[in-house]
């Protein structure tokens, strides 16, 4: 069969540097970290890829692919010691490049590395609008350090992008979030209920905000967005048979991206390459074969038709999919299944 | 032209359960106005009455003119149910003096006088001497005062004994009307009980008729009625106070041999003696003591009496008294009083335990009440001194000016610092409810059927200290109200009315009053107007007046959201007279009958109705001409022709439809749900300058284009088996019971069957008119006997022959407004039928049936085809097997039918149609009975059983 590569051009490709990070976070939805007995288990990222063999790798999968912006994520993508020369090879490949890191890593020297490397953002986390809280749901010591990171970064000419993860545990924390980045000169947020997979399947009980609480968030959103001038997106989807999604024209929503021209491929440390970075399906290593091999697995397409009954004849059946259907097949072994926010929903 | 007579109205009591037959206060008032100026009166009770305005109407036109009209403004529970009657009465006789008095009057006359009130007079206290007063000034030509102050009577024996004559539009039906007969033998009370209204009206000066006189006016009042049959309260405010009087009084009584089934009054037990108890077990009395409190310093607080102790001390011995006598008596308690501390409810509920577990048994039996907040009592005059002294909070010191809850609202206060609203509601509940259940365990009773009537008390009072009850009490408690309607409605509310319809509706209305959401007049109107049972099924409209929507399968049309929500949608709306709207999802018509009430008899009204219901829908809006039902299949696009001034969809949208906006007009106001399947959905009000939201509610989604999902099932919303009970079904077959149609397939009569009046002419123009089967399909095709009655007026083309429109003519005369009431249908028949039909249309999914609970049809059935609905009419009285071989058998008949050609016109024996009828009768059981040897063998029994009863 003659595959051509045209047919599988995709705007975004994100990278996974590192299964390794130094922060313990119960919402961490890298599905390596999936127990014995839980749907994911058995994924493994594999014995990561020396510089030179990812540089390689970013350069074909660039090349083949037709992506014009890359995503460089973890795990921690800082750790590794030769991220600031990863990070400069893929500002070369692309014109838009972001990285997604914990905070942790990023002193004065690094932020102006980033600068002179050509990084246009950088994704940080903040769960809280105080040290204590942020730090507990972190597992780490690292509130302090994700500021200083974000005021480097501003120092140094870098825009910076603030992810807010919506948990039970940090409701009512958006809006002293929101002012921190007010101050902190932050004209981005990305905004993410927590989607389950991975290990953080056994946190469901503990940390799944419930609708409520997350249309509390995006009140809060919707108010103090425009006034800060922060724009505002989702990345995780918000199911608009729970919200009604017309109320928040400040807010951009996205819906799951697997199976549309527009998907959220990413490519593990050992070049493996999966439908999205919450999915632990492995639709073949980019080092072995090519980008449009891979493509045409069935996976993704049938992933995309592979909605709960609930959700068929829906007015959003094309659109919404169901919501987030990983954290479905994460939590109940099923992507059939209503994903958890909606399931726990239905059942009150 | 009559003379001017008087016209003495009692708005009723609101309690429907236990209310007294008597009136004694207008009785009095009557006889006076009689024997001193020979004047004509009347007595009317709303509640013994029961109609509806129109009805009153027209009671009142045959008893006009009127010299002047009282109106017994007698509880405060009745304020607001008075101010709206006066209004009424006001509007029907605007040039009549509208007189009012009662103990609501008598404490807070400027609530009844005011500008713009509609009664002319106000009499405070007793009403006998005010209303001669009233009476001789109108004679004379003069204006009477405008408020009349208390006067009291100081010899009773002055007034004329009572003319009872006065009921005797009520005494033939006076035992359905009240358990107890009412009279009054002494008028006051000298105590200064903190809590209690009666100070109001007769001070504290108790006056009594003499012995003698009280026992005539007994004796006067068994000629009336046979006493034997009643027990008679003896409604004074304190029965014996003087203790002479008592005895004589009692002494009379045996003498006389007054024996009715109890004597009940209220009176106190500190002046009691064993010769006392001994005489009024003996005079069968029972007797209610207002004991109040077991607490020493609560007695002290209410003013009970300077001697707590003392006073404890003689409900402790009238306990044993009355073991030794068998005298029943009732202690009333309040609980609650302002002042009143966890601790001193401890006090009281352990001195009960005491008073009524101490012995094996008890002769006495528990009254329990919350304290309420009575007009004229002494602490809603002193509410500030309350407040600074003990603490207490009054949430509504006015609760009388509400229109809903009152009963709630006058007893939601925090009785001191100590003691919470929530508090005493959980001890009133949590601690009584068990006491009492040991009390009912350990009453003695009197061995007497009037036991029966204790007994009942009892249990009502265990009812109403349930947990269910509590927490609802606890809910409203925390539900703080917001300022009511200022709406006054042009028509009167609170008539009583019988039809519990009636009264639903306008509890629902008054509640929509009372959170303020009912504006404007019109919306009111259409609502006390329209009922939306004849739209939907009862329990559908039950819940929506109710507020609590019910919900349906995910793609069937919604029965439309609560109606708070509703009135908040007609009265964003705003339909004038002479507009154009359009109720897009009309699944029940009740909706566009509202709005066909507000745009008048010159709008114009479309129903859209989803699926194939239009005929049902078309004919349940019979009677708004200005209605048109349009169907609309749910899957096909929306399309609406012409621009509208409202536009309703009472269904959640995903997204708004631009084809909506278009089909505004330029003023043009649109109201639509849209928002998440799953959670409430955004109000929005859509006009020409943009969208609003409204708030949040949650009502069904829409089915079909445009929705959230697909349509529920191709058709339309009709359910595939569902059980109705339609008056005007079982109205028109209830004409034939009994009458004998001769041998006709038709009949309905049975040898023995009692024949009703119109038996014999309408079995003659039956037998004359050829076009005679029509009639049976025009009965089966109406829900209401409104309908059915409109319908026949002008009669379907074989009865428009003279013979046709004699047999329509008699049957409408027999035609009654009565229904029945649906029996409670075990699961198992709905089920049967499920089964055996999904085996008689195999493949096919079965038309909708709808099985008509038709008593008058006895063990016969009727059906007919309406549309795609079939239509069984049996009584579901029958036994369940029965029930089933008879619709097994209608469904049977569509199917063979057909192969037995010919017209139907005749079902007397020996004429053609009879033997059509009985080829398709025979053909049709024969089959069913193959039907069921092949596939359900199991029913073969019972269907023999079936063809042996039908013959």
């Amino acid at each position: 069969m003659s595959v051509s590569e045209a047919d599988y051009q995709v705007p975004r490709l994100d990278f996974e540097l590192s299964s390794g990070c130094d922060h313990r976070c119960g919402h961490c939805y890298n599905v390596w970290n999936a127990s014995p007995g839980d749907p994911q288990h058995g994924y493994k990222p594999g014995r990561p890829l020396s510089t030179s063999g990812l540089k390689a790798l970013m350069e074909k999968a660039v090349r083949q692919s037709g992506a014009n912006y890359l995503c460089l994520t973890g795990g921690e993508p800082l750790l590794r010691a030769d991220a600031l020369e990863l990070v400069r090879h893929a500002c070369a490949l692309v014109p838009t490049v972001q990285l997604i890191t914990n905070g942790s890593h990023v002193p004065m020297e690094t932020a102006r590395a980033l600068k002179e490397a050509g990084l246009r953002q950088v994704q940080l986390t903040l769960l809280a609008g105080n040290r204590e809280l942020h730090d507990r749901l972190k597992g780490a010591t690292c509130f302090d350090d994700t500021l200083r990171a974000a005021l480097n970064l501003k120092e140094a000419g870098v825009s910076v992008q603030v992810c807010f993860v919506a948990m039970h545990a940090n409701a009512g924390e958006l809006s002293p979030v929101m002012e921190l980045c007010c101050a902190l000169g932050v004209r981005s947020l990305s905004y993410n209920r927590m989607s389950p997979t991975g290990g953080a399947v056994h946190e469901v009980e503990a940390l799944m905000p419930s609708v409520e609480e997350i249309e509390a968030d995006l009140e809060v959103l919707e108010r103090l967005g425009p006034r800060f001038g922060i724009r505002v997106g989702t990345a995780m989807p918000l199911l608009p048979c729970l919200f009604s999604l017309d109320r928040y024209p400040h807010i951009q929503f996205g819906f799951c991206s697997t199976g549309t021209t527009s998907p959220n491929v990413v490519i593990d440390p050992a070049g493996n390459l999966r439908s999205c970075n919450l999915s632990s399906k492995v639709m073949g290593s980019l080092v072995h074969s090519d980008w449009a091999e891979l493509m045409q697995s069935p996976y993704p397409r049938e992933f995309k038709a592979n909605i709960p009954d609930i959700c068929r004849g829906c007015a959003y059946e094309h659109s919404c999919q169901g919501g987030c259907k990983e954290s479905a097949f994460a939590v109940y072994g099923d992507h059939r299944h209503p994903e958890p926010l909606l399931a726990r929903s239905l059942a009150g | 032209m009559n003379a001017p007579s008087v016209l003495l109205l009692s708005p009723g009591v609101i309690r429907w359960s236990d209310q007294d037959f008597g009136l004694p206060h207008l009785v009095a008032m009557g006889t006076v106005l009689q024997k001193e100026l020979g004047l004509k009166v009347h007595i009317l009770d709303l509640g013994y009455e029961g109609s509806d305005h129109r009805a009153l109407a027209q009671t009142l036109e045959a008893l006009s003119p009127f010299l002047f009209i009282g109106l017994s403004t007698y509880s405060s529970f009745d304020y607001r149910r008075c101010l709206s009657v006066g209004r009424f009465l006001k509007q029907l006789y605007p040039d009549t003096p509208l007189v009012t008095g009662g103990y609501h009057a008598s404490a807070l006359p400027g609530d009844l006088d005011f500008d713009g009130s509609p009664f002319d007079v106000v009499v405070q206290g007793e009403g006998e001497l005010p209303i001669l007063k009233v009476a001789r000034a109108l004679l004379g030509g003069e204006r009477p005062q405008r408020r009349y102050a208390t006067e009291l009577i100081q010899d009773l024996d002055e007034l004329p004994l009572l003319d009872w004559s006065l009921l005797d539009r009520y005494w033939p039906r006076a035992h359905a009307l009240g358990r107890k007969l009412q009279i009054t033998l002494s008028r006051g009370c000298p105590y200064h009980c903190t809590f209690c209204m009666e100070r109001a009206k007769t001070g504290y000066q108790w006056r009594a008729f003499s012995p003698t006189r009280a026992v005539a006016e007994l004796e006067n009042l068994a000629r009336h009625t046979d006493l034997g049959a009643w027990v008679v309260n003896i409604a004074d405010p304190l029965f014996g106070f003087v203790r002479r009087w008592r005895k004589e009084v009692l002494d009379g009584i045996l003498k006389a041999g007054l024996v009715p089934r109890q004597f009940w009054t209220l009176t106190r037990s500190d002046d009691l003696d064993e010769d006392d108890v001994q005489m009024l077990a003996k005079a069968r009395f029972s007797i209610g003591i207002g004991l109040e409190s077991g607490s020493p310093a609560m007695l002290k607080i209410m003013q009970k009496g300077n001697h707590p102790d003392a006073y404890l001390g003689a409900i402790l011995r009238l306990a044993e008294l009355s073991r030794r006598h068998g005298l029943s008596w009732a202690a009333n308690i309040i609980v609650g009083h302002p002042g009143e501390t966890p601790e001193t409810m401890w006090e009281t509920r352990n001195f009960l335990e005491a008073l009524y577990l101490s012995a094996p048994e008890t002769c006495g039996w528990l009254s329990v009440d919350p304290f309420r907040l009575y007009p004229g009592a002494q602490v809603h005059q002193q509410m500030e001194d309350w407040e600074q002294r003990y603490g207490s909070r009054f949430y509504h010191k006015e609760w009388w000016k509400s229109w809903y809850d009152g009963p709630f609202q006058a007893q939601h206060l925090d009785p001191s610092r100590e003691l919470s609203y929530e508090d005493r509601v959980r001890f009133y509940h949590d601690a009584y409810g068990p006491l009492m259940a040991e009390v009912q365990q350990r009453f003695r009773g009197q061995g007497r059927n009037i036991d029966r009537v204790f007994e009942r008390s009892l249990a009502e009072q265990r009812a109403n200290l349930d947990a269910g009850q509590r927490d609802r009490m606890i809910a409203l408690g925390r539900r703080i109200q917001t300022a009511g309607s200022t709406l006054e409605p042009g028509r009167p509310l609170g008539l009583q009315v019988r039809d519990t319809r009636v009264r639903r509706r306008e509890q629902a209305v008054a509640r929509m009053l009372e959170n303020g959401l009912l504006r404007t007049e019109g919306v009111l109107e259409a609502l006390l107007e329209v009922e939306p049972s004849a739209f939907m099924p009862e329990e559908v409209a039950e819940a929506l007046l109710a507020d609590r929507p019910v919900p349906v399968p995910e793609g069937e049309a919604p029965w439309g959201p609560g109606l708070s929500v509703l009135v908040r949608v007609l009265e964003g709306l705003a339909l004038g007279a002479g507009e154009r709207a359009a109720d897009l999802s009309a699944r029940s018509g009740y909706v566009a009958a509202l709005f066909a009430e507000l745009v008048g008899p010159g709008g114009q009204v479309l129903a859209l109705a989803p699926g194939t219901e239009v005929e049902d829908l078309a004919e349940s809006l019979r009677a708004w001409p200005q209605v048109r039902v349009e169907g609309r299949q749910p899957e096909q696009s929306w399309s609406i022709s012409g621009t509208f001034d409202g536009l309703y969809l009472g269904a959640a949208l995903p997204k708004m439809l631009p084809l909506f906006r278009r089909a505004l007009r330029p003023e043009g106001r649109g109201y639509f749900f849209v928002g998440p399947r799953f959670r409430s959905q955004d109000l929005l009000c859509v006009t020409g300058e943009g969208e609003q939201r409204l708030g949040r509610f949650s009502v069904g989604v829409l089915g079909g284009a445009g929705g959230w999902v697909p349509a529920r099932s191709s058709t339309g919303m009709a359910p595939r088996l569902s059980f109705s009970c339609w008056p005007g079904v079982e109205a028109g077959f209830r004409v034939f019971w009994g009458v004998d149609l001769g041998v006709d397939a038709a009949t309905q009569w049975e040898p023995g069957q009692e024949l009703p009046p119109w038996a014999g002419e309408l079995a003659a123009a039956w037998k004359a008119a050829p076009g005679r089967l029509s009639l049976l399909a025009e009965i089966l095709r109406y829900r209401e006997v409104g309908s059915l009655r409109a319908a026949l007026e002008s009669p379907p083309g074989p009865l428009r022959d003279d013979a046709g429109r004699a047999l329509v003519r008699v049957f409408l005369g027999a035609l009654k407004e009565e229904g029945a009431e649906m029996p409670e249908l075990p699961g198992q028949l709905a089920r049967d039928l499920e089964q055996l039909r999904g085996l008689l249309y195999r493949e096919r999914q079965p038309p909708p049936l709808r099985v008509l609970h038709v008593p008058a049809l006895g063990r016969r059935g009727r059906a007919m085809q309406v549309g795609e609905e079939r239509r069984v009419a049996v009584s579901l009285l029958e036994k369940r097997e029965h029930i089933v071989m008879q619709v097994l058998h209608e469904e049977v008949h569509p199917l063979t039918d057909p192969l037995v050609e010919g017209p139907q016109g005749d079902t007397r024996k020996d004429s053609p149609g009879w033997s059509l009828h009985h080829e398709r009768e025979q053909l049709a059981v024969a089959a069913t009975e193959a039907f069921l040897l092949q596939k359900a063998p199991g029913w073969i029994g019972p269907f023999r059983e079936w063809v042996e009863q039908i013959g």
